[in-house]
C-alpha cells in the first residue's frame, strides 16, 4: 500500500510537469493512458487477482 | 449477547460519532480539494501545485504508521482528533489569508502530518466504542456519514461562496471545525475501551510484515498491487488538474471545485451502494474491468473536450472507477488470502 501511495504522490509532479509542458489536455491523455496499462495488467492476471466466486456469500455482501 | 443493553448505553456516543464523521469530512483536510483551484487562480503553476501535492502525500504516508502506534498507546483519543482539526483549519485560514510559499508549503506539510493522526485516532475511537464484533459494520456507517458530510460541505461551500464570497468559505470552515470539536467532546470518554481499541490496532499492524511475506508468495496479490499502483499513478492527479483547469477558465475556484468534486462524490456514493449487489450479480472480475476501464475513458473525454459540461461525464467516471476499485480491492484481497488457506474457517462451500 505504501508503494501505491508513493506512486500516487509522485504522479502529481509528473502531471504538473506534463501540464506545464503541453497543457492540461496532454496530461489528461497521458494519465488516462497510464490507467489503461493498469487495465491491461488486470486482464492478463485476472484469474489470479479476482478468483471466481465460490464464496460470494461470506465476503462481499456486507462490505 | 447483551446487545440491547450495550447498544442503549453507547447510543449518545454513537450519534456523536455519526456527527463527528459528518463534520470531519470537511474539517480534517483543511482546504482539501479547493487548494488547487484557489492557488491556480492566484497564478501558481501546475508543476508547483504538483510538488505541493506530492510533498503532502509523502509526508502523510510517512506519518501515518508512526502515529498509528502512538494512537494505540494513547488514552486521549478524543484529543488526538481535536488538536489536528484545530491545527489543520488554522493552516487553511493562513493559506486563504496570504497564499505564499510559507503558508502553502508549511501549511500543507503540517496538514499532511497532523492529518495523519485523525484517521488512526478515529479508527481507534470507533473500535473502542463498539468493539470488534460490530467494528466493520460501524466503519461502513462512519463511511456513510463521511460521504454525506462531503456532499453537504460541498453544497455548503458552493452556497457560501455565492452569497458571501471568500468570507463565506472562512465562516463555514470555522463552523465545521467547531462542530467537529463539539461532536468529539460529546463522545463519552468512559465508553471508549482503550484495550479493545488497541487489540485490533495491534492486529492492524500485523498485516504489514506478514502481509508482505504473503504478498511475495502470491501471484494474485503481486499482480493486484502492480495494477493498483499503475491505476493510482494514472488517476491521482486528474481531479486536481480538472479543478485547476476549470477554476482558471471560469475564475471561480470554490464554486468550480465544489461542482467537480461534488459530482464525483455523488457518483461514488451511488456506486458504493450498488457495488455489493453488482459484485454478486456480475462477479468480481467484471467489476474490476468496469472500474479500470472508466479511467482511460475519462482521460480521453477530458483530453478531447474543453467545455465545462465535460466535467459531468469525466467526474461521474471518476466516481465509478474509484468507487468500484475501492470496494473490489478488499474483496479481492480477502478472496486471494482465502485461497492461500489463511481463512480456513471461511472455506466451506
Amino acid at each position: 500500500m505504501t508503494v501505491q501511495g508513493i506512486g500516487a504522490s509522485f504522479s502529481n509532479v509528473v502531471a504538473g510537469w506534463l501540464t506545464d509542458f503541453g497543457g492540461y489536455g496532454l496530461a489528461y491523455w497521458v494519465h488516462g493512458g497510464i490507467a489503461a496499462l493498469a487495465l491491461a495488467v488486470f486482464v492478463i492476471g485476472r484469474n489470479a487477482i479476482a478468483p471466481s466466486r465460490n464464496k460470494d456469500m461470506d465476503v462481499p455482501a456486507d462490505r | 449477547m447483551q446487545t440491547s443493553s450495550s447498544k442503549g448505553l453507547t447510543d449518545r456516543s454513537l450519534v456523536a460519532l455519526a456527527f463527528l464523521n459528518f463534520f470531519l469530512a470537511d474539517a480534517r483536510d483543511g482546504l482539501g480539494p479547493f487548494l488547487d483551484g484557489f492557488l491556480a487562480t492566484h497564478g501558481w503553476s501546475p508543476m508547483t501545485l504538483g510538488i505541493v501535492a506530492t510533498l503532502g502525500g509523502v509526508l502523510g504516508m510517512v506519518a501515518t504508521p508512526l502515529f498509528g502506534a502512538w494512537v494505540d498507546a494513547s488514552h486521549r483519543k478524543r484529543t488526538l482528533i481535536i488538536i489536528p482539526v484545530v491545527l489543520v483549519n488554522a493552516a487553511a485560514l493562513w493559506t486563504l489569508a496570504s497564499p505564499g510559499n510559507a503558508s502553502v508549503f508549511g501549511g500543507q506539510s503540517a496538514t499532511a502530518i497532523v492529518g495523519a493522526i485523525v484517521g488512526p485516532a478515529l479508527m481507534g475511537l470507533t473500535l473502542g466504542l463498539v468493539g470488534e464484533k460490530r467494528f466493520s459494520h460501524q466503519v461502513s456507517r462512519n463511511e456513510f456519514w463521511n460521504h454525506l458530510g462531503n456532499v453537504a460541505s460541498l453544497a455548503g461551500i458552493y452556497a457560501a461562496t455565492v452569497v458571501f464570497g471568500l468570507n463565506g468559505i472562512i465562516g463555514l470552515m470555522v463552523l465545521t471545525a467547531i462542530a467537529a470539536v463539539i461532536a468529539t467532546l460529546a463522545i463519552d470518554p468512559k465508553k471508549i475501551d482503550h484495550d479493545v481499541a488497541r487489540g485490533l490496532a495491534n492486529d492492524d499492524c500485523a498485516p504489514g510484515p506478514s502481509g508482505f511475506s504473503v504478498l511475495v508468495g502470491s501471484k494474485g496479490l503481486i499482480l493486484l498491487a502492480v495494477a493498483l499502483m499503475i491505476f493510482h499513478f494514472g488517476i491521482a492527479p486528474i481531479s486536481r488538474l480538472i479543478a485547476q483547469d476549470f477554476s482558471i477558465q471560469l475564475g471561480t475556484p470554490f464554486r468550480t471545485t465544489a461542482i467537480t468534486t461534488g459530482v464525483s462524490q455523488l457518483a461514488m456514493i451511488g456506486v458504493a451502494l450498488a457495488a455489493p449487489y453488482l459484485i454478486r450479480r456480475f462477479g468480481l472480475a467484471s467489476i474490476f474491468l468496469i472500474g479500470l476501464m472508466a479511467l482511460p475513458i475519462r482521460g480521453a473525454i477530458a483530453g478531447s473536450f474543453t467545455q465545462f459540461a465535460a466535467i459531468f461525464p469525466v467526474q461521474i467516471l471518476d466516481g465509478i472507477g474509484a468507487g468500484l476499485i475501492g470496494i473490489a480491492t478488499p474483496v479481492a484481497v480477502e478472496r486471494i488470502m482465502a485461497g492461500t488457506g489463511r481463512f480456513n474457517v471461511g472455506s466451506r462451500p
